[in-house]
């Protein structure tokens, strides 16, 4: 267990500086987005009332008033969602490709360690999930305090405010990161575990056999996706309806714990026996 | 030491855990960010409105949340549970069959068209699409019948019998005639539109036959449209004596602002016994025959909106008489406003949309032996009004169990 702690709390710290930077930035862009989208509102409601003489009613009824959706739907504020999503994705391969191809083959002392060799794999695989994890909970801090610039630059008759379930809620890609129940929440990030998994066994099919790896990672991830997905294609195939939506999550739960199982196995087994280094 | 050397980690790990705990925490325990609706009663008995069921959407700038609102009082689609929303709202009966006859509704499409339920039986009958079969057109007929008593289900398929001649076909009524099983379909194909009765038997879970009900042939003319429905009336999963059969011609007319209008031409009711297999053609004072029309057993009722409220005309198919005509008065009355009306057990119920903002809609009972008003109430937002200026609800369809 200290092992493993050592490791991961190792991994994170490769990490770290990379993460910081992502942190930074999207608490600066999406907090200047507010601004920015606060400010060109408040300058589009002077014009219309003061230059162009509209009544302040007539443009509420026409332009509608302010709120957090105008500021989650602009780029501002996916943009850098955007961003850190895809410097997990890339970060998935990185954490393992950098022990074999930075300075010294780093590897050679990695898997030379007096512990599992699994421990590696599992200090990598907590590492993209404690990140995944930061990256949720800063947004879940941040959605507070942009509401709050928000009402402090838009005066009270411009906007309309709503809480931060509401701003999720509005927006799709928003609800998938932060799902309703926390149930749900444990369900997606399980399955995305689950999925990083098997990548993660791809990468070391891949170390392990080289070019022919490559295949046989490709093809071990075709496989974990189709058995995972078997009931539902089956069910769409004969088109038949046969399970119950709850027992249908119940399956699901129980293969996808399997395909996690094999994943771990198989990647000791890669670990253990065939990694070259 | 320790604690120096894991800082980051320790941090972030915390953070998460306070930032994502919290949040659901809070998700649970916080008041709903939506208003509350309830039904306010004006007049009569609150106690009737204990088994209905309003659906409907709520409307806040670019929020939309399905609604459902009951006697005691409303509660959104977000407010339900994940294993809530999973299990799919089919309707109040469908889901009780689901919880009665677990492992018979296995499968079946909980569609209230697709059942029909006596004291000894609960039979479902649908049309299934099976494209990979060798069946021409691939449609198929699937029965379940399950006997209540003993507890057996037997099931069989048939191949719909000039699949290759059909578009589509649809099964929209079932019923039970002494031993006999009936899939009422309406179909779709070489250009005319069928109502055709497939009939089974129960002993011995054997085709009868099929007899044709009604037909109505695409018209020539371009721009005409004919349809045939079904009457609404009885619950459908009730057995019932007769079905009412609406055809009605329609002109699509091209306005001079480049939009069209849909005019009706014809509008001919048909009514059709299930036991003797008779077909007659109901013949309605003429300013009746325009209404919207709903029917309980043998008893049309026609509906129309005037400045009192919306007169109902009933009429009886057996002596072919029209009966005293009764008004139920409505509150605010707007000509334009949308409404829904359903029967069941002696009762007409009405839902009027009203367009005023706060007054959303108004809920009327009547009874249909007395034409005497049992209950009226009002739709309407229960709290803080003000704050919720940009609302808006929509109801869409009323059940009642």
């Amino acid at each position: 267990m200290k092992r493993y702690l050592k490791l991961v709390n190792f991994e994170f710290n490769r990490f770290a500086k990379l993460y910081a930077v992502l942190l930074a930035i999207t608490v600066v862009l999406q907090i200047a987005g507010v601004i920015v989208k606060s400010k060109s509102y408040l300058n589009q409601a002077n014009k219309a009332i003061n230059e162009d003489m509209i009544p302040k009613a007539q443009f509420l009824s026409e332009t509608g008033p302010m709120s957090m959706i105008d500021i989650t739907t602009s780029n501002w504020f996916f943009g850098p969602i955007a961003l850190c999503i895809a410097a997990v994705a890339f970060y998935i391969f990185f954490i393992w490709y950098r022990d074999w191809f930075g300075k010294n083959t780093f590897v050679y002392r990695l898997l030379m360690l007096p512990t599992a060799r699994l421990n590696v794999f599992f200090a990598k695989i907590t590492t993209i999930l404690l990140s995944t994890f930061g990256f949720v909970a800063l947004q879940l801090i941040l959605l507070p305090i942009e509401s709050t610039i928000l009402k402090w630059m838009v005066p009270k008759e411009f906007r309309v405010d709503s809480i931060p379930q509401e701003i999720i809620r509005s927006m799709r890609e928003l609800s998938i990161i932060i799902p309703q129940s926390f149930i749900e929440f444990v369900l997606y990030y399980g399955a995305g575990f689950t999925a990083v998994a098997i990548l993660f066994t791809a990468i070391l099919f891949e170390r392990s056999y080289r070019i022919k790896g490559i295949l046989m990672g490709i093809a071990y991830c075709l496989v974990g996706v189709i058995f995972f997905f078997t009931p539902v294609l089956i069910e769409e195939f004969l088109q038949v309806n046969y399970f119950y939506p709850l027992e249908m999550l119940g399956i699901e739960i129980g293969i996808g714990v399997i395909v996690l199982a094999v994943s771990i196995l198989v990647s000791r087994f890669l670990l253990n026996k065939k990694i070259r280094v | 030491m320790m604690m120096k050397k894991y800082w980051k980690l320790i941090a972030i790990a915390l953070v998460s855990v306070l930032a994502i705990g919290m949040f659901y925490i809070n998700s649970v325990i916080a008041a709903s960010p939506y208003p509350e609706f309830v039904i306010k009663t004006i007049q009569g008995n609150e106690n009737e409105i204990n088994n209905i069921v309003l659906n409907g959407t709520y409307y806040n700038r670019s929020i939309n949340e399905p609604i459902e609102i009951t006697k005691d009082g409303s509660h959104y689609a977000s407010e339900r549970s994940f294993f809530d929303r999973l299990k799919g709202n089919p309707g109040k009966q469908m889901k009780q069959y689901q919880t009665e006859y677990r492992n018979f509704m296995r499968g079946k499409y909980p569609d209230p068209a697709s059942f029909v339920e006596n004291k000894d039986y609960l039979v479902y009958g649908a049309i299934e699409y099976k494209p990979i079969t060798m069946n021409p057109g691939g449609f198929e007929f699937t029965v379940s019948i399950l006997n209540k008593k003993n507890d057996k289900t037997t099931d069989f398929d048939m191949d719909a019998p000039n699949g290759k001649y059909l578009g589509y076909i649809d099964v929209i009524d079932v019923q039970i005639v002494g031993d006999e099983l009936q899939l009422i379909t309406q179909s779709y194909g070489e250009n005319k539109m069928e109502i055709k009765l497939y009939s089974f038997n129960m002993k011995t879970n054997s085709f009868i036959g099929e007899s044709p009900i009604m037909s109505a042939a695409q018209e020539q003319k371009e721009n005409r449209y004919a349809d045939i429905s079904m009457l609404n009336g009885t619950a459908s999963n009730e057995v019932s004596k007769y079905i009412f059969l609406n055809k009605v011609i329609r002109e699509e007319v091209q306005l001079n602002d480049g939009s069209s209008n849909s005019k009706e031409i014809d509008n001919e009711l048909y009514v059709y016994n299930l036991e003797t297999r008779e077909k007659e053609a109901v013949k309605l004072p003429k300013e009746l025959q325009v209404q919207e029309k709903i029917f309980d057993g043998s008893t049309i009722y026609s509906m129309k909106t005037d400045e009192n409220g919306i007169v109902v005309t009933p009429y009886n198919i057996e002596d072919k008489a029209v009966q005293a005509k009764f008004t139920i008065k409505q509150p605010q009355i707007d000509k334009d406003a949308e409404s829904f009306k359903a029967i069941k057990g002696g009762k007409l119920y009405v839902l009027v949309h009203g367009t005023d903002e706060n007054k959303t809609a108004t809920l009327t009972i009547v009874s249909l032996e007395t034409g005497k008003s049992l209950y009226q109430g009002e739709i309407v937002k229960a709290k803080p009004a003000a704050e919720f200026d940009n609302c808006s609800l929509y109801l869409g369809d009323m059940e009642i169990e």
